[in-house]
């Protein structure tokens, strides 16, 4: 331990941290040192020291670093509980800092549902490191022992009356200490505030108007950017005659680069209507989009790619048992948040910073720097609050618009993107194909399962490519179109360290014997894609869970049963049985019209437990499909903030009903089509169903992410629904009423 | 010059007649609780009253609101007392990122105001236009139904 007599909090264990970064970039995928081994979390050798995590201010507040970003999924009130609890807080006093590259430790993205296993347990054992160190200061001072100090809301009393605070301790210190691991953390039976419902700590902010967002960031001097782009995945300027717009009101500059093409003016209003005068102006050459959208679901299989095999245990050919197969698909789907991204960007000599809603600022600053040929340490990203994103969507595009239009013009440049931008600039979830066969065995159980998926890349993160051992090109969209020479890198899958990409969930966590999961990983997609909402577990649990249910009807079993069959661990049986009974399964329907569908998973096969059933009216003429109920269970090890879990399944739920049901990006040969809200609908208020959700606390496990485990098996369960109620097996997403009806007639 | 009361106050705006209110009133009156989301009136996230009329303000021109009285999220609260829409919402933690609060609780604002029976039904039917992407719908409709109880 290291105690220092400096008085401000000096940025050196930071700056360590950083410098071992570029080790961690450097070394291949396969040979990263793995966390497993210790019982502290694999960043915390990367940001050993206390600071570099927690600082106390002597003020009276307690500022946490994490490298996790708010998205709307809580993560910063279950992170400030965690650190409350240990330091023995009220939530009050602890403050999360947004990440920022200039003081935050790097901590790759916000993403995977893995925020509370890394960032929450590096910040568990800093706290209570923390406070093991300060009550031995106050122990020392009053001259007893450790263990008579009592710690109530930063006040240190001591067994003879002695007191002190937090805040007088850390006064003129330094508190750098190297995270040991051997101070345990509180056990869950003396937790105060973790495990209790917290009410989000960002929302009155939020629900009373005061700035929150990036969007509400006000510079000085800020000057407003759009930029125009055909909507299509690949473009050419061919011509703009751009004088008119020059001469608009309000204009400062029209920006070309190449094929970027955009403008800056002065008031927002300006910059949107100047835009569209631009978007007019141009003339663009666009290739033709192939294969088509109604051609996509067949062709997909015969795009170029490469196969690789996941898990290949026991042997899938037929031996002789009933078989089944069947094949499924899922369209493109967007991101569609309810804002258009938005940044800023500001030069200051030779120095950028931008604001973001990125989902990573270490990466994004990694990749703008090389993209802009500048030295990264020049470069400066910092999250601020964006709409919920559920992936990679404009987020980090637009940061490089606003820093390509503050490089041109000088000038600090905020840029909002249109409804357009973000419906058809935003990568996409792939659309993928998945073929599933099976048999069943003797006893009634699957004795083999084979999956195999058709899918493009679920992960092209600006920055991601560094990780992946590729050096060229960028992941930033808006940098391909300039004439600076920086190509899109070529992305890989997700690698199964970090749970898979395309063949996510692929693999059942039932207990069959024999099973295969292929990939067919398709290098060149129609449009462009990349990490949404579970990946790949998405589509691959619709289309497992779809099947399950088409087998225990091909052989009359009841769904819940036919699945419990297959379940032997206790903690899966336990969320399969507590959601039947929170829906009263009783069965599948016998009403014409109505009907209930029932699913089952575990996302990436290790984080959350989650069952669902669905209930569903289905208009028999129309083919009209209202949910007026769903009920689910969800078990998710060591619960934070129960109240987080629920509000982060539940939605979930809902986004997933509203893939399934309706979504579909459309597209023609010369662009993507649904680029507003009526082309693009989601699921409405008034089409919401009741939301019944049960949680299963394991107050002895670790916790893990809630935010990703309800949006493959509510996908299944809905289908499962519609023939339960129809008699219609619609495989292909959406499950639109014209597919419903066809299935029905077929 | 056009002038209107904003949220209490007499205001006159120098920003072009034909500009967009939501532009006005974010960067004239650096109001942050109307938001941009389309800006061709279909997600309600730039709702503000208007009279006591919810209105998307991403597609009113600033000329409409001349000699009005213009309502926006931060005046629901302006004695320093949250509205029982707003306090419903927090009761209920009716969001997740938040962003499409504004126009939620503006429209409920109006709804309950203008029907303070609302049925179920009308609720529901009420709140057609006002997106959400993050799946905060079932929350937001116990939070009106709460905040309907108070009023
Ligand atoms: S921004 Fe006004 S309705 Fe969408
Ligand atoms: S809470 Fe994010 S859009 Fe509704």
């Amino acid at each position: 331990m290291t105690h220092s007599k400096e008085t401000t909090l000096s940025r050196r264990s930071v700056l360590k941290g950083i410098a071992g970064l570029t080790a961690f970039f450097a070394l291949p995928v396969s040979v990263r040192p793995v966390a497993a081994q210790t019982k502290l979390p694999f960043i915390v050798s990367r940001y050993p020291t206390v600071d570099a995590w927690i600082r106390i201010d002597p003020e009276g507040i307690v500022h946490v670093f994490s490298g996790k970003a708010e998205l709307g999924q809580g993560i910063q009130t279950a992170i400030t509980q965690i650190v409350a609890e240990e330091l023995d807080l009220p939530v009050e006093l602890v403050r999360m800092v947004d990440p920022d590259t200039g003081v935050s430790p790097e901590e790759f993205y916000t993403a995977g549902s893995t925020s509370i296993e890394t960032s929450g347990m590096a910040l568990r054992h800093a706290s209570a490191e923390i406070r093991d160190y300060l009550v031995g200061m106050a122990a020392e001072k009053a001259g007893v022992e450790k263990s008579g100090i009592r710690a109530e809301n930063g006040e240190l009393t001591a067994s003879n009356g002695v007191r002190t605070t937090y805040w007088s301790l850390v006064e003129g210190q330094e508190i750098n200490f190297d995270i040991t691991g051997e101070v345990a953390p509180k056990a869950p039976s003396e937790f105060q505030l973790v495990g209790k419902p917290q009410p989000r700590i960002d929302l009155p902010a939020k629900f009373t108007g005061e700035a929150s967002y990036i969007s509400d960031i006000r510079l000085p001097g800020m000057v407003h950017g759009r930029v125009v782009r055909p909507p299509a995945p690949v473009f050419s300027l061919t011509s703009v005659a751009s004088g008119s717009v020059e001469a608009m009101e309000g204009v400062i500059s029209v920006v070309r680069n190449g094929s970027f093409l955009g403008v800056v003016a002065e008031r927002e209003d300006q910059a949107v209507a100047a835009a569209e005068a631009l978007a007019e102006a141009a003339e663009w050459d666009i290739p033709k989009i192939e294969p088509s959208m109604e051609d996509l679901p067949e062709q997909i299989k015969s795009l170029p790619s490469t196969e690789e095999v996941f898990v290949n245990e026991g042997d899938v050919s037929p031996a002789g048992g009933q078989r089944f197969e069947a094949a499924y698909f899922r369209p493109f789907h967007a991101h569609a948040a309810v804002s258009p991204s938005c940044a800023l960007a500001q030069f200051e000599g030779e120095t950028l910073t931008v604001w973001s809603h990125t989902q990573g600022v270490f990466p994004a600053r990694r990749d703008m720097a090389n993209a802009l040929s500048m030295p990264e340490e020049n470069v400066r990203v910092i999250h601020a609050h964006g709409a919920g994103c559920f992936g990679h969507n404009g987020a980090d595009d637009v940061a490089m618009d606003a820093a390509l239009l503050a490089r041109a013009t000088g000038r600090p440049v905020r840029v909002m993107w249109s409804r357009q931008d973000e419906l058809a600039h935003s990568p996409f979830g792939s659309a993928m194909r998945i073929e599933i066969s099976a048999e069943l065995g003797a006893d009634a159980k699957l004795r083999s399962y084979d999956h195999t998926v058709w899918s493009g890349v679920h992960g092209a993160r600006p920055g991601f490519q560094f990780y992946m051992q590729e050096k060229e090109g960028s992941g930033f969209m808006p940098i391909w179109s300039t004439g600076d020479g920086v190509e899109a890198y070529a992305p890989r899958d997700i690698p199964p360290m970090f749970g898979g990409g395309a063949e996510r969930n692929g693999e059942p966590i039932y207990d069959i014997p024999n099973r295969k999961l292929t990939k067919y990983l398709l290098s060149k997609m129609p449009l462009r894609v990349s990490a949404m909402r579970g990946l790949g577990a998405y589509a691959n649990h619709f289309a497992m869970e779809s099947f399950i249910d088409e087998v225990a009807f091909g052989i009359d079993a009841d769904p819940v049963e036919f699945r419990l069959r297959h379940l032997s661990d206790p903690r899966y049986r336990a969320v399969v049985e507590r959601a039947a009974e929170a829906a009263n399964w009783t069965g599948r329907s016998t009403r014409k019209g109505y009907g209930r569908g029932f699913s089952f998973g575990r996302y990436k096969n290790r984080s959350g437990i989650f069952a669902i059933v669905v209930d569903v009216n289905v208009d028999l003429d129309s083919g009209e499909v209202a949910i007026p109920k769903v009920a689910a269970a969800v078990d998710v090890g060591q619960v934070i903030n129960p109240d987080g879990v629920i509000n982060q399944i539940e939605g979930g739920i809902i986004q997933s009903l509203s893939w399934t049901m309706m979504e579909e990006v459309a597209y023609d040969g010369a662009g993507i089509t649904s680029t507003d809200w009526s082309s693009y609908p989601i699921l409405s208020v008034a089409q919401a169903p009741e939301v019944d959700i049960r949680l299963i606390d394991r107050p002895d496990m670790p916790p893990v992410g809630a935010g990703e485990a309800s949006q493959g098996p509510t996908a299944s369960a809905l289908a499962n629904a519609i023939f339960d109620a129809t008699g219609a097996r619609v495989r292909d997403m959406p499950l639109r009423p014209e597919k419903i009806l066809a299935a029905m007639q077929a | 010059m056009v002038e209107f009361q904003l949220n209490g106050k007499a205001v006159s705006s120098g920003t072009g007649e034909d500009v967009p209110l939501l532009f006005a009133l974010r960067e004239e009156f650096s109001l942050n609780g109307p938001k941009f989301g389309c800006g061709s009136g279909q997600c309600g996230a730039c709702t503000v009253l208007v009279d006591g009329q919810a209105v998307q303000s991403c597609v009113t021109p600033l000329s409409a609101a001349a000699g009005s009285e213009v309502v926006s999220l931060e005046g629901l609260s302006a004695g320093g007392t949250l509205h029982a829409v707003q306090q419903a919402f927090l009761d209920e933690q009716a969001a997740q990122c938040g962003y499409c609060s504004n126009g939620m609780i503006m429209r409920a604002v109006e709804l309950l105001s203008a029907n303070p029976a609302a049925s179920d039904a009308e609720i529901r039917d009420g709140m057609d236009g006002v997106l959400c992407r993050c799946g905060a719908q079932a929350r937001v409709l116990k939070a009106i139904k709460r905040a309907q109880s108070q009023l």
